[in-house]
């Protein structure tokens, strides 16, 4: 069985090489000059990542036994090929599976990029628009932030598209933050802001952002004790005390709009070392068995509704009608 | 012999695929497709132990439905008959600890309390073993199965929701159970947790209406308040609190929510809002809609309005 798991694994392998790397294999397609650096950058967490599967199958390779047959290095698959093949005697289900954890294909991140550019763009316009509302920039102004965001946007939506790659291919973990497409587009918004306006503008908008996180965080708390409420019936001093509990022991996963949506249904994970000490013996009883930490509804991205954003209108220069 | 030949055949592909041969991309894609094609209907084999007797297995087109497929359905999470019914239990004795920790409740009045709830959940059983019995005459017919769907849909939300809401014997009967001063009490905190879970609403909706369109501050905390002063909380306790509240906001003239926004995010907003428009008759047949718009007294937009 083990043998025939590794056949198997091989051709994955093989195919993966082939049908499905794409990208990893237009190495000779990148025209040369800036536009070759503006790719490298865009490319930057492929990069990384492939760098971090280098390492692990460099560091999971057995001394060669003798000379094999080897693949020219081009791939971050070819050298995972040639791990295997090296590893034939070793542990290579070992070496390929902990290699490929650690880059998701890239066929399946660039069927993601290309899922959602289109609402990352209308995210990113909304996101300009609310700068433009906070900061009040002069048109010139405004321009000079929205040309200098394109590459911006393509390295957020690159992000984006490897955290939910990886989610997608099994990778996910039930206690792992969940991608958030506005914030990677607000912080790109804050470099740009901080290189273009004045100081005093940069900390405007820097306080929006803030007050949204809060607002947000908020929002979580809230929604996840009222849910624990509707399975517990708590009194008014244990919902202060797990208030404060949830608070302290915040966790990025919980930031999933689409669980919150349920009213209660489903839980991420929860602090239950603390939160049962609160409760009586029947509410115990009841919180025990609830379901928690399993589920996953999807990016934000998905509630957006993708609401047509039109050109913004300038009456006179820096000034919003 | 086979043990061997086997071993030869799981090392020689992966040299194959060292040289990338043209022969060895079919090798490969029928190995992988053997195997993994071979490995879900391993899984389907059935065991001889597991084959449900032909009595209880009714072939409905290409599907077979037995009793026990029922009883998932209807459970779910709670497995079995008795699995609901330990769940029903536990929640009656948590409504039960709610109610005598705020009323300080009586020997008698625990004890009549008590016996309405394990009503409610007799009249639980009693759907479901009604619908059961619909279910048995039906699962060969595909046609009447469509409606035994529908009936079956309630029967899970109110094991999912809690059967002590509202609409229970329990709650009905507890003014004729308790003290005016005991009832005053109860609903002074119903009244407290329905308006935190309101709240918990309000703001989520702030927040699914921000993810197409950010707000500043100040307009988030005036749409919160605004929300909280227009809207009202479901009738029942459930996970529908953001529809109500969306259709809620729906319904309002945009002449009280319009002057929040700006022109862009109004776009962006109100296209929101037209999406809820259509739910009252779903929301209204769930008995989810508070007493006012359930009674069709929200103010409705006028055309102008609208424009």
């Amino acid at each position: 069985m083990r043998k025939a798991m590794l056949v198997c694994l091989a051709g994955a392998i093989w195919l993966l090489s082939f049908g499905f790397a794409g990208p990893f294999n237009q190495a000779p397609d990148i025209p040369p000059g800036k536009a070759k650096a503006e790719k490298a950058k865009s490319d930057a967490p492929l990069v990384k990542a492939q760098a971090k599967l280098e390492k692990v199958v460099e560091k999971k390779k057995p001394a060669p036994v003798k000379a094999k047959a080897k693949v020219e290095s081009k791939t971050p698959v070819a050298d995972l090929l040639n791990a295997v093949v090296e590893g034939v005697i070793g542990d290579v289900a070992n070496v390929a599976v902990g290699a490929a954890r650690m880059a998701p294909a890239a066929a399946m991140v660039q069927q993601v990029e290309q899922q959602y550019a289109a609402r990352f763009r209308q995210l990113y316009r909304s996101e300009m628009h609310f700068m433009r509302i906070v900061c009040q920039p002069t048109r010139q102004q405004y321009e000079k932030i929205l040309a200098a965001g394109d590459p911006e946007v393509k390295a957020s939506i690159k992000k984006f598209a490897l955290m939910t790659a990886e989610q997608r291919q099994g990778r996910f973990r039930a206690d792992a933050p969940q991608p958030d497409s506005r914030k990677l587009i607000a912080r790109a918004i804050t470099n740009l802001v901080k290189v273009h306006l004045s100081s005093e503008q940069a900390a405007r908008y820097e306080k929006e952002l803030d007050e949204r996180d809060v607002a947000r965080r908020r929002v979580v708390l809230l929604n996840l004790l009222s849910g624990i409420d509707k399975k517990v019936v708590l009194t008014a001093e244990q919902r202060d005390k797990l208030q404060e509990i949830l608070d302290k022991n915040w966790h990025d996963s919980w930031n999933q709009t689409q669980l919150l949506m349920q009213g209660g249904q489903f839980f991420p994970v929860m602090p239950d070392d603390k939160i049962l000490p609160v409760l009586t013996d029947t509410q115990k009883n009841v919180w025990r068995k609830v379901q928690k930490g399993n589920v996953f509804f999807g990016s934000d991205l998905d509630m957006f509704q993708g609401i047509e954003m039109e050109d913004e209108v300038w009456s006179e220069p820096g000034a919003k009608k | 012999m086979e043990r061997a030949g086997s071993e030869k055949m799981s090392v020689t592909p992966c040299q194959a695929s060292a040289k990338l041969t043209p022969s060895a991309s079919s090798l490969f894609c029928g190995l992988l497709a053997a195997f993994v094609l071979a490995a879900p209907a391993q899984a389907q084999q059935p065991d001889d132990e597991d084959v449900p007797q032909a009595a209880a297995a009714v072939v409905v087109g290409q599907q077979q439905f037995t009793d026990e497929n029922f009883d998932q359905w209807i459970f779910q999470n709670n497995g079995n008959f008795s699995g609901a019914r330990q769940h029903l239990d536990v929640l009656l004795a948590l409504q039960m600890e709610d109610i005598d920790r705020v009323c300080k409740l009586t020997d008698a009045q625990k004890k009549k309390l008590l016996l309405t709830g394990r009503g409610d959940i007799k009249r639980f059983f009693d759907l479901y073993e009604n619908l059961k019995k619909k279910f048995q005459l039906a699962k060969n017919d595909q046609q009447k199965m469509q409606k035994i769907w529908q009936e079956m849909s309630p029967l899970q939300i109110m094991l999912q929701t809690g059967l002590f809401n509202e609409d229970s014997l329990l709650f009905k009967s507890l003014h004729n159970t308790i003290t005016s001063e005991q009832f005053q009490h109860y609903q002074a905190l119903a009244r407290e947790r329905r308006a935190f879970h309101h709240r918990a609403s309000i703001e989520l909706v702030v927040n699914m209406l921000e993810l197409n369109m950010p707000l500043r501050a100040a307009q988030r905390r005036e749409l919160v308040t605004l929300l909280s002063n227009v809207t009202k909380p479901p009738r029942k306790s459930g996970q529908y609190g953001y529809y109500v509240l969306m259709f809620q906001l729906a319904q309002l003239p945009a002449g009280k929510l319009q002057p929040l926004f700006d022109d862009a995010q109004w776009k962006a907003v109100s296209g929101q809002f037209n999406q809820f428009k259509g739910m009252r008759q779903w929301l209204k047949q769930s008995g989810q809609l508070p007493e006012e718009e359930d009674d069709d007294k929200i103010e409705a937009p006028t055309a102008a309005q609208e424009r």
